[in-house]
């Protein structure tokens, strides 16, 4: 079987465990079958990787499965964090199992709604249809508003709610948005490659550029909703808070990748189209500062330190589509290693928050204290967690940002990087001030005696933050061509 | 041919300017039911004009779906919920469909001025299903009850769909299809959280959903 075949099957391969979770009753056996699967795909994604990095493009156009660099890169952090995921979410839910949270007969119900969720952010990576691709993105939503409501409590169908319109609501706006690309692009191609993104890529110039523009506005607005940009990003907060830890990992460092990139995809066929012309830089420019903004003005009055990390979360999608608003090849690279960065330090972040949680019984920052005595582990990899998130070197994210930043000051925007630079500060500092209550304190007798132990989970957690240090030093070879290559599809 | 389609498109935006105006759950149900049957028409008329199996196909799964189906399931849950709410509206009707009208016209506005939209001959069309959509958003933004909130996204499911179908002729099939998927499980979805909604909060008035402000 050549490889294109297999990068078409890969997303159905989640779907081949259903039966397991809903045939048998050994949870030890789900949680088995859930790791494997996640590792066959990771396995998978390793070997397509590798061959992509070789002839840069696979496609079979018949199965509507296209893979380039760019997708690529998207697809290793989506398979190599399943996996992680998987096996940090084994002894969670056994923990919320044995403490009577939940029964055991939901850990099934989690294992197939996870699975679905895989099925669906795999065929929006790996497809090469804009519809499909809007499908795809459409159903991952679909998919995981029964995660995001699993502890079926007030707050939680609530946020679930949210969570459904909202996004259903802003990814048919980006419906309008592929109509409309499919317009622009009816008298350039013929019928069968309608809406296919290597035809619309390769024939970015001969679309029709107003139409295209409208298609591009629309598609911002849309996946904007779904990617957590200000002003669109209510939901996120609520939906990110309110589920599961693994959950908050899985739609923070995996989903949020998934709903930017037919953003970057529309982005870069419209930079191309309109020849080198910055149509697209002030409406990237707006979303990305209210973004960040938002979360400066939000991460202040946090009472919940896993809000927190989501409203985090928004400001780092602020960061990734300012970047790709400078369009220089500098940014663009600078974005998309900001976009992997972020993936591994925040499913690192979440899946602490998790240890946290079990500990102390409750999201709010002012129910934790004395953090650092109770679980000294979970403590210290939090707060280097939270330096690294907030930007401090020597972590991977202090040089992306750094490298945005270069970007947007050799683009000889100086006011625009001075801002940046200010509320990067601003952020770090907020971030900081609101969460250093829960490290310190003395024990009294509202703080727990024992905390969450699990070694499998401290275990993929130690391992992301210790990538994520040796990240900023080093960045392996194949990490660094891929992201060259990709950026050279976003900006040849 | 094009005018039937013009006139497609005007009857379907009337049936969004009735939908602002309509009071009652059921009669949203009604309306959005007329809607999808007006909407169904003009693709088998389309099929027959352009032989396309592709479209017939599209027409019978919106027929069965979006005429039969769904309105059905909506009735059912809307018969299980019990309903408390006083106060359903944020805007009193006539203001609401004088905003309906404006967006019409801005719509219409904004649409014409694209050459490559006015030289296809599709102003008519595009900016009447442009129009839709803001009228279920609309609609959405000015319903409190949860059931509301599903008609206008079904509304405005309805207005991408007729644009697909009245501007380019319709989408690929493979991408019809996925639509239809997901806009089976999206209302499926949306019924079961308005029963859990139902269940835990005793109404489904969505201004008591405020546990997770700011």
């Amino acid at each position: 079987m050549s490889l294109i075949n297999l990068a078409t099957v890969l997303p159905i391969l989640p779907l081949i465990s259903l039966p397991i979770y809903i045939a048998t009753r050994s949870n030890r056996l789900h949680h088995a079958a859930n790791i494997l699967i996640n590792g066959v795909v990771l396995i998978i994604v390793l070997l397509l990787t590798k061959e992509v990095l070789v002839r840069s493009v696979l496609a079979n156009h018949n199965l509507h499965t296209y893979l380039d660099p760019l997708n690529t890169l998207l697809l290793l952090i989506t398979a190599f964090l399943n996996f992680l995921i998987s096996i940090y979410a084994v002894n969670y839910l056994n923990f919320d199992v044995h403490h009577g949270k939940i029964t055991s007969a939901r850990i099934r119900i989690y294992y197939i709604m996870t699975n679905i969720f895989t099925f669906t952010m795999l065929l929006a990576l790996t497809s090469g249809n804009f519809g499909i691709i809007w499908i795809a993105v459409e159903a991952t939503t679909l998919a995981s508003t029964f995660l995001v409501g699993f502890y079926n409590k007030h707050s939680s169908v609530e946020a679930a709610w949210k969570y459904v319109i909202i996004c259903s609501v802003g990814i048919a706006t980006a419906f309008l948005g592929v109509i409309l690309l499919h317009l622009s692009s009816l008298q350039c191609l013929s019928e069968d490659l309608y809406l296919c993104v290597q035809a619309l890529t390769l024939n970015a110039a001969n679309l029709d550029t107003d139409t295209l523009r409208l298609a591009f506005i629309f598609m911002l607005i849309g996946f904007g909703t779904k990617a957590g940009l200000a002003p669109m990003h209510s939901w996120l907060p609520s939906a990110h808070s309110q589920s599961p830890s693994p959950i908050s990992a899985l739609l923070s460092g995996v989903l949020l990748n998934t709903a930017l990139y037919p953003i970057i995809r529309i982005t870069g066929i419209l930079n191309t189209n309109a020849d080198g012309s910055q149509y697209t830089t002030p409406f990237l420019l707006i979303l990305a500062f209210l973004s960040i903004l938002a979360a400066v003005y939000f991460i202040l009055s946090q009472r919940e330190y896993k809000s927190l990390l989501a409203y985090s979360s928004i400001e780092h999608m602020g960061i990734i589509v300012l970047a790709l608003a400078i369009n220089t090849p500098l940014a663009v690279y600078g974005a998309l290693f900001h976009l992997l960065n972020h993936s591994l330090t925040k499913t690192m972040l979440f899946l602490t928050t998790g240890n946290i949680l079990h500990t102390y019984q409750s999201g709010e920052i002012k129910s934790v204290k004395a953090l650092l005595k109770t679980a000294p582990f979970t403590a210290v990899v939090f707060l280097l967690g939270l330096f690294a998130i907030a930007g401090t070197p020597p972590f991977s994210v202090f040089i992306s940002e750094f490298t945005v930043l270069t970007a947007i000051f050799q683009a000889k925007s100086f006011v625009l990087g001075g801002i940046l630079a200010v509320l990067l500060a601003v952020i770090f500092a907020s971030i900081i001030y609101t969460i250093t209550p829960i490290f310190y304190g003395e024990k009294d007798e509202s703080t727990p005696t024992s905390s969450f132990k699990s070694i499998s989970g401290n275990c993929v957690i130690l391992l992301l933050l210790i990538l994520i240090a040796v990240m900023g030093i080093y960045t392996p070879p194949f990490l660094t061509k891929l992201l060259t290559l990709a950026q050279q599809v976003i900006l040849p | 041919m094009n005018s039937i389609y013009d006139m497609f498109s005007m009857i379907i935006l009337l049936s969004g300017i009735v939908l602002i105006a309509n009071k009652r759950s059921l009669s949203y149900i009604r309306t959005f039911q007329v809607q999808s049957l007006v909407i169904t028409i003009g693709a088998l008329i389309m099929a027959a004009e352009t032989q396309h199996l592709e479209l017939l196909i599209v027409g019978c799964l919106m027929l069965f779906l979006k005429v039969i189906y769904i309105p059905k399931y909506l009735r059912r849950t809307y018969n299980k919920v019990t309903h408390e709410i006083h106060k359903d509206f944020y805007l009193n009707i006539p203001i609401l469909s004088f905003i309906a009208c404006l967006l019409v016209v801005i719509c219409y506005i904004s649409i014409y001025q694209i050459p490559l939209i006015s030289a296809k001959g599709v102003v008519t069309p595009l900016s009447c299903n442009l129009a839709i959509v803001l009228i279920g958003l609309l609609f959405m933004i000015s319903r409190k009850d949860a059931l509301g909130h599903i008609i206008g996204f079904l509304v405005i499911e309805n207005g991408l769909f007729s644009t697909a179908l009245f501007t380019t002729r319709g989408m690929p099939l493979i991408v019809d299809l996925g639509i239809f998927i997901d806009l089976l499980t999206a209302i499926i979805i949306m019924s079961m959280i308005i029963f859990q909604i139902d269940t835990k909060f005793q109404s489904t008035d969505t201004d008591k959903l405020h546990n997770l402000r700011g």
